[in-house]
């Protein structure tokens, strides 16, 4: 027994930094976060009628509108629509007062990186799934993942679940836009991203 | 049972191991690696309002428009203007780099004063002081002694300032910088251009207008006449690899065919006034003359001439390399003259005769002081110099200006940046950076209509910074700052109700005959427009010289600039890239060149391998580059491209970002007509 006690421990400390590394690691190493406001896509577009277009807009000359600021929600909201607590709390929260609602953005590029959805939506007729899924069909905003070290955020959507279907897993680093522009042979010098 | 030091390390070597067969040990170097790009101290522009402003290019003189996204405020980054009537959409590398250079480590902050070698801050009234009191003292010792304001960028609505201003100061002369190209009254048809004969202009790498010569590329055919194998050379049609020097003699071996085979344009060379003596100059220069003159066979040079004028309008230029300066008047001249010959002066593909934007009044030619190259300045003879904007000029060789100043002299540099001319200033007076003042561009020297472009400021100025303008009113007591003069010029652009204005926005064009006010034309220029002349009617010039007073001159350009020298036998050849050589650069520019280019730079010489092994030199080695003007040391490459018993030498950012090719520009000396190109030179290993 004693012969085999050093190669046990040493497979006992190999099983569990194996445990560790695999299995808890992935759920330490980002933090989750739920967004300041439970926002569903799918109400806003079934009942409210509303089309993407409307707050995520390609202005004229090409930036993207992103999220619409308080004053766009303002325009229906400025008094309850239905009676959960939710859209209480948020018009106290933020309509009232008139102050933006701090959404974490999924998809926030650093500023060493320029991203045009023009180039993409426009130019590379990508549909707005290609990257974000079926965002328009979510009845919730899945929670906010930020990896610990890197600061960036886990997805571009969020839930990586939803994206292994696409077979492509869009995320935050520079490897999944450079696997995408390989994939359909276009430009990736450092210039096309970093100005 | 309890676990002991061996055991606690078998548990951790176990762990270690299987950790490495884990996504951890990745995950946490690439996590770290991004939160590097990331941290605290990395530049951020602030969040906020994305917005698009517009603006005028105004690093040199192609005017491109310029689209600039940005932050609040902060540009964070440059892009050409879509259908732009010049530009065309492109920008080149300095140009999408542009927002960089406000934000240099060498930005000049606050004016500074020369303590022996280095630079103490001053009060920016210390410099004017200083300036006015010498031109007092020429004034009353009615000394010949002169001022002198050294331009980077002629043309512009500061330097009619600037010499209206030298017009009243005493010995007032207005100088154009070494390779800036005098506010030219022709311009280039190139879009219908059959042939473009090229003596080393960087054609296809950022000559001209980029963006108009590349979208004309296609129509027109390309000669190259360049001793290095250059991008432009690799890109053109024909390629002549010519000796060092022998610029002059190929033209002439040239016209001497056009003549004899009788391949010229009649009409146009009767209307040479001395036609008669150009031709016999030529006819000293056979193809065979030639030939042993250039390297080039005989035959080559009389297909050139026949390719030069068989495929349309044909246009002959000569380059001014940004690394090594003019080409010499002989030169000039010599190539100027295959124009005469192919009758492409006031034919529509060839040079057309251009206007100006109209001047405000009191801007007369006659109020002005006349345009000079260096070379004209008499030596020892100016007291007080302003040198505006040296950023645009790309490298200069110090002692041909240096040679110029009087003994007790006051050199001062406006500037953005501790470059260049400017480390050599008795005082460095704080210039806006590029983006931060609101300034003029006039017509790009290869553009055949008038052209006035306003770049507005996209930046605020730091407070202390100071305009060529606003530092001439500080000397004089008063006066129009530039903003003002600029708006009685688009006030006289307006009166004038011709030509139309593009604007930058949607790329919409109004006549300006349809523009209400001077002030809706201000404004529709300074929020991104340009105003565009008529285009000029192709016009024969009526009776013109092709060689003046200057047929010494060519003679000597053509019978060979270097002299054999047993001693120096080797040809140092300096050249540089625009927008790279002389002046503040980004760093982020090195990505935009390819991998071979970066390698080589402002450290490096480039010789041939039978020349390397001539002098027992290796690639990588360092070795002393001497000639009799001085020595400097650069790291050898061996390339066998470059030509045997040439030395290439590159002026630019050397792989450190450092910029400093003074060493090198003047151990090449200057020569008599204030030209810089070759020198003779041996080579050592270091």
């Amino acid at each position: 027994m004693k012969n085999y006690r050093g190669s046990i421990l040493f497979l006992a400390g190999f099983a569990v930094a194996l445990a560790a590394g695999w299995i808890a690691f992935p759920k330490a190493e980002y933090e989750r976060q739920n967004q300041p406001v439970q926002f569903s896509h799918k109400v806003h577009r079934d009942k409210g009628g509303m089309k993407c277009e409307d707050c995520h807009a390609i202005r004229d000359d090409g930036t993207f509108s992103g999220i619409p600021a308080v004053d766009k929600c303002a325009g229906c909201h400025a008094s309850p629509m239905g009676a959960t607590d939710e859209e209480k709390r948020m018009i106290k929260r933020y309509i009232e007062p008139n102050r933006e609602i701090p959404w974490l953005v999924y998809a926030r590029q650093p500023e060493n990186v320029r991203f045009s959805h023009a180039f993409h939506v426009k130019l590379a007729k990508l549909a707005c799934e290609r990257c974000h899924q079926a965002h328009g069909d979510s009845d919730a905003l899945p929670a906010f993942e930020r990896d610990r070290v890197s600061g960036y955020s886990r997805d571009i959507l969020g839930d990586p679940a939803l994206l292994a279907a696409s077979g492509h897993h869009p995320g935050m680093e520079m490897d999944d836009c450079i696997r995408c522009h390989q994939v359909r042979g276009v430009q990736d010098s450092c210039l096309a991203c970093h100005k | 049972m309890g676990l002991g030091r061996r055991d606690l390390l078998k548990l951790m070597g176990g762990g270690a191991a299987g950790l490495f067969l884990t996504p951890v040990p990745w995950r946490l170097i690439d996590g770290v690696a991004i939160r590097t790009e990331n941290w605290p101290g990395v530049p951020d522009p602030p969040r906020g309002e994305v917005r698009t402003r517009y603006t005028t290019c105004t690093l040199c003189p192609a005017a491109c428009g310029v689209r600039a996204r940005s932050v609040v405020d902060q540009p964070v980054s440059l892009a050409g203007v879509a259908a732009h009537p010049t530009s065309a959409g492109v920008l080149c590398a300095a140009g999408l780099c542009g927002h960089h250079l406000p934000l240099l480590p060498s930005r000049v902050r606050q004016p500074l004063a020369r303590r022996g070698d280095k630079f103490q801050p001053v009060p920016i009234d210390t410099v004017a002081a200083a300036v006015a009191a010498a031109l007092e003292d020429i004034r009353n010792s009615g000394s010949a002694e002169r001022v002198a304001v050294l331009d980077a960028r002629p043309g512009r609505t500061a330097s009619l300032i600037y010499r209206r201003w030298l017009g009243t100061a005493p010995n007032g002369i207005y100088l154009l910088a070494p390779s800036a190209d005098s506010s030219a009254s022709l311009g280039i048809d190139i879009a219908r251009t059959g042939t473009v004969l090229s003596f080393g202009a960087p054609v296809l790498d950022g000559w001209g207008t980029p963006g108009r010569v590349l979208e004309a590329r296609r129509s027109f055919r390309l000669i190259q006449v360049e001793t290095r194998q250059s991008r432009t050379a690799l890109l053109a049609d024909g390629w002549l690899p010519i000796r060092p020097g022998t610029e002059a003699a190929l033209a002439l071996g040239i016209a001497n065919v056009l003549i004899a085979e009788k391949l010229y344009d009649a009409a146009a060379a009767r209307s040479a006034s001395d036609f008669a003596e150009y031709a016999a100059l030529a006819a000293e220069f056979p193809p065979q003359r030639a030939a042993e003159l250039t390297g080039l066979p005989a035959q080559t040079i009389v297909a050139a001439a026949r390719d030069f004028v068989g495929h349309g309008t044909a246009v002959a230029v000569a380059g001014s390399d940004p690394g090594a300066g003019p080409m010499g008047d002989g030169e000039r001249i010599a190539i100027a003259a295959l124009n005469v010959l192919a009758g492409s002066i006031g034919r529509e593909g060839g040079f057309l005769p251009r206007g100006e934007a109209p001047r405000p009044p009191g801007f007369e030619e006659a109020a002005l002081a006349p345009e000079h190259g260096i070379a004209d300045a008499p030596d020892a003879s100016i007291r007080v110099l302003i040198i505006d904007d040296a950023r645009a000029a790309g490298a200069w060789c110090w002692s041909a200006i240096e040679r110029k100043l009087a003994r007790a002299h006051i050199v001062v540099a406006l500037t953005g940046s501790l470059d260049g001319a400017a480390r050599h200033a008795d005082f460095v007076v704080p210039a806006p950076a590029y983006l931060e003042e609101v300034e003029d561009a006039p017509a790009p020297p290869d553009v055949p209509a008038a052209m006035f472009s306003l770049a507005g400021a996209l930046l605020k100025p730091p407070p202390e910074a100071v305009d060529g303008v606003d530092f001439l009113n500080r000397m004089a007591g008063g006066g129009a700052a530039l903003a003002d003069v600029l708006k009685e010029r688009v006030a006289a652009i307006h009166a004038a109700r011709r030509g139309e204005v593009f604007h930058y926005t949607d790329g919409a064009r109004t006549a300006v005959s349809d523009v209400k006010s001077a002030e809706d034309l201000w404004k529709a220029l300074e929020e991104g427009g340009c105003w565009i002349d008529r285009r000029p009617a192709p016009k024969q010039e009526g009776r013109v010289t092709i060689l003046g007073a200057a047929a010494d001159r060519v003679l000597e350009a053509a019978s060979g600039r270097l002299p054999a020298d047993a001693l120096y036998p080797l040809a140092l050849v300096p050249y540089g890239w625009r927008g790279a050589s002389g002046g503040a650069v980004s760093p982020i520019m090195t990505k935009l060149y390819q991998e071979s280019d970066v390698e080589t730079g402002g450290d490096t010489v480039e010789l041939h391998p039978d020349t390397a092994q001539r002098y027992g030199i290796a690639d990588r080695q360092v070795a002393i580059v001497q000639t009799r003007c001085g020595s400097c040391r650069r790291r050898v490459r061996v390339d066998d491209a470059v030509m045997p018993g040439v030395i290439q030498a590159e002026v630019g950012p050397s792989a450190s970002g450092n910029c400093r090719p003074e060493a090198l520009l003047d151990a090449c000396g200057v020569a008599g007509d204030g030209t810089w190109r070759l020198a003779r030179a041996s080579l050592r290993r270091a």
